[in-house]
């Protein structure tokens, strides 16, 4: 008998759907890493990305029956999690994200605070950023989503998607200082 | 002739593995240094700590505690209401067949069957299309 863990995608969606807790439990846990990367990043907080994550998990368990597999599963739960994180928003009715405590950089090397400090301006830039931009710049930066993807993500044309992330590309540019630009 | 925006947005395409960078590109990417500064700057811009994400058991027990729950709940209300429909709906039946209105349950009934196939494909679209916005 194969374990749980083994257990093809697919088949843990079917059993899902047929109320299986055991299978909606696996299923989220190997989507986990994924929707709470993608939320820590657009929240920067670790408790308000534990909190939406619980939620898009919900949403999506509770609609599993119309997952329909045209797109990945993931791709469907990153959608859900945008959502839910626009919904928190709304929520909070702030248009920016609170900006968690940045580590020490005690005990770094020099290229780890360097590349920190670049970190920090990023997280800064994208701060000030609109959604969906934000997310479309992360799911593609650091998750590496295609433009199809994204554009059936985010129901754009593929030719916006590309416009705004060029957008932020530059808007991101224009406030990471290279190390040798630094001002004296 | 195309100017840097182009350029730029086809260098994002060629970083991001979207598509190969074109000739035209090259030899502009040669001369411009804009351009050249953005292909840089977009090469060393960094991806973010890809730091291992323990999967928080907690969040993931409440997740689909709260989704049974609210299933439950909604499938228990959808039960109660169609008992309540075909209890009504039998009622009813009951209710014309003693007072004389044989003639116009009949009717009624076939109204229902002929009537209700010309209604599904409706239903379907409609399915169709609410889980073409969630998928």
């Amino acid at each position: 008998m194969r374990e749980e863990g083994e257990l093809h995608e697919q088949q843990l969606i079917e059993r899902a759907r047929r109320g299986d807790s055991i299978a909606m439990s696996q299923l989220m846990r190997d989507n986990y890493a994924l929707v709470y990367g993608y939320l820590l990043k657009v929240t920067r907080d670790q408790e308000t990305a534990k909190d939406v994550t619980q939620e898009a998990m919900t949403r999506a368990l509770i609609a599993i029956r119309k997952f329909r597999g045209e797109s990945k599963f993931s791709s469907w739960l990153i959608q859900i999690a945008y959502h839910a994180y626009l919904d928190e928003l709304r929520k909070w009715n702030k248009r920016t994200v609170h900006l968690e405590e940045e580590p020490a950089d005690k005990g770094l090397t020099e290229e780890e605070v360097i590349r920190n400090e670049q970190m920090n301006q990023i997280q800064s830039a994208l701060a000030e950023i609109p959604e969906p931009d934000r997310s479309i710049f992360i799911l593609k930066h650091e998750q590496g989503y295609t433009y199809k993807e994204l554009a059936i993500l985010f129901h754009l044309k593929e030719g916006t998607i590309r416009s705004k992330l060029h957008y932020t590309i530059k808007k991101i540019q224009r406030k990471v200082r290279k190390p040798d630009e630094e001002l004296y | 002739m195309k100017n840097c925006t182009e350029f730029e947005m086809k260098i994002m395409d060629a970083v991001y593995g979207e598509s190969e960078i074109s000739e035209d590109c090259k030899s502009h990417l040669a001369t411009c240094e804009a351009c050249q500064s953005f292909y840089e700057s977009l090469l060393e811009l960094p991806a973010g700590t890809r730091e291992e994400i323990a999967v928080d058991e907690w969040v993931v027990g409440e997740a689909v505690k709260a989704a049974m729950e609210i299933t439950e709940k909604k499938n228990a209300f959808e039960r109660r209401l169609f008992l309540l429909a075909s209890l009504g709906l039998t009622g009813l039946g009951f209710a014309l067949v003693l007072n004389g209105y044989v003639q116009l349950l009949r009717n009624l009934y076939m109204g229902i069957y002929l009537g209700g196939p010309l209604v599904l494909p409706i239903i379907i679209w409609k399915r169709q299309q609410r889980g073409r916005d969630h998928a």
